[in-house]
């Protein structure tokens, strides 16, 4: 385990209940449809006939998704002003004092964490909740998760798979890690959709 | 998830057709007065592609939420294709500048046209992003240069500065008109973005097309001034639904 703190999900205990997208919003003030942690929900497959019966061969999942505080991040590797950076933990963030609201790195992360302010002319995302941990506390979302399935750890980047949507992991080498709930093989095979796009933006 | 490319980047729209436009200008008047396409005392077109330049700019600072700011884009050169962009933009329009109060330089309009060049690379080099496939392709940069031959070509035969090389540029226009647009076809038809702006493909081809026209009738004598400003109307707003299809092909691997 490295010493740079990312999230843990275990999907295959998720019930998509959405406590830690609903505690993120709260933490940080967010207005609706700005989300710094959003529950994906997929679904896939569907009913057939077998000998002449119906058989339901449809399955869905969900995955939970904020910043993976990647080790190659792209946002900082693209951001203009180095608004985005990396800090002394690990941690990608944003200082809105150095941001003018370029969205380049919005144009460029493929979990959709930078997120715009329009009121402000800036980009937001997680930050680990930077408040709370100086408090000795976990971020909002984890303490939140009802099933204890969403953890913050310090794992290694690229541990996780690239289960559907997410990108393949060499892309940005994400510090996260998601256990795969027992039908993402299902999806790696199928064309599966997620089921709540007008939600998660 | 939906793609964060939109209303929101309709200046960048303008701006990635006015700068490539501007180093097609100055390098089609540097190419013609090096090489005798022109004579001394047809007009410069240089101060219309600064003119052109400095718009740009000036309307890509619109899509920022902090325009006021912009000047800390240029933190980041070591790393960040963006900051470089506006780096060699900033040394393209000085080249054209120091041409303009000295125009007897060593080596006459060469520089500006070199660092033009650079600048449409390095523009074109910001949408070179790993997670964004529709734009990681030699079609981008297939797409910037296009512009800049198309309309650098067509503005310097609208303004006259072509004189007896007015045929083959306005050869080179046309040539570059209907090669971007069909680069661009093959290369987006891919990305499922032609069905879903059909109008405004259409449109783009259209007037491609017509813009050829207008280039092929200018070189065979008839009514040049007219038909050659008609061309680069025609030209721009190819360019500008080109540059607008391409935005809107953004879509991003993962979410």
């Amino acid at each position: 385990m490295s010493a740079e703190p990312g999230f843990t999900v275990d999907l295959s205990g998720c019930i998509g209940c959405k406590a830690c997208q609903v505690a993120c919003q709260d933490q940080h003030g967010l207005p609706q449809g700005r989300l710094f942690r959003r529950v994906v929900e997929v679904a896939g497959g569907g009913w057939t006939r077998v000998a002449g019966l119906p058989v339901d061969g449809s399955y869905a999942y969900f995955v939970s998704v904020a910043c993976m505080h990647c080790e190659r991040p792209i946002c900082v590797e693209l951001c203009p002003t180095k608004a985005m950076a990396k800090d002394a933990e690990g941690i990608v963030a944003v200082d809105p004092a150095k941001c003018i609201g370029c969205r380049y790195c919005e144009w460029a992360c493929p979990y959709a964490a930078p997120q715009y302010d329009a009121d402000r002319g800036v980009m937001t995302k997680c930050d680990f909740c930077r408040d709370r941990r100086a408090e000795g506390r976990g971020p909002a979302c984890v303490e939140a998760c009802p099933m204890r399935v969403l953890g913050a750890g310090a794992p290694e980047a690229g541990e996780g798979s690239a289960t559907f949507p997410l990108p393949p992991p060499e892309l940005t080498r994400p510090r996260a890690v998601l256990r795969p709930h027992r039908d993402t093989a299902r999806a790696e095979g199928d064309r599966p959709r997620i089921g709540n796009r007008e939600e998660t933006g | 998830m939906s793609a964060p490319v939109g209303r929101a980047e309709l200046p960048l729209v303008v701006f990635t057709v006015l700068g490539p436009a501007a180093a097609g200008i100055v390098v089609a008047d540097t190419t013609l007065r090096s090489f005798g396409g022109t004579t001394a005392t047809a007009p410069s077109a240089l101060p219309v592609a600064l003119a052109l330049l400095v718009a740009g700019f000036l309307v890509a600072t619109l899509h920022l939420g902090r325009p006021l700011a912009a000047g800390r884009a240029l933190a980041n050169a070591k790393n960040s294709p963006l900051s470089t962009e506006i780096l060699v933009g900033a040394a393209f329009a000085t080249a054209i500048v120091a041409f303009l109060l000295r125009p007897e330089p060593p080596w006459g309009e060469w520089p500006a046209a070199v660092i033009g060049l650079a600048f449409v690379h390095a523009m074109a080099r910001i949408y070179r992003i790993r997670t964004v496939p529709a734009w990681d392709s030699p079609a981008t940069p297939a797409a910037f240069f296009g512009t800049a031959i198309a309309l650098g070509a067509s503005t310097t035969l609208a303004l006259g500065a072509a004189d007896a090389a007015a045929p083959a540029l306005a050869a080179v226009a046309a040539a570059s008109a209907l090669a971007t647009p069909a680069v661009a076809f093959l290369h987006l038809r891919r990305f499922a973005v032609l069905e879903a702006r059909a109008r405004v493909h259409r449109f783009r081809i259209a007037t491609a097309a017509a813009a050829a026209a207008a280039l092929g009738i200018g070189s065979a004598g008839a009514a040049p001034a007219v038909a050659y400003a008609a061309a680069l109307a025609l030209l721009l707003a190819s360019e500008l639904a080109g540059r607008a299809l391409f935005y809107a092909s953004h879509r991003r691997v993962g979410l």
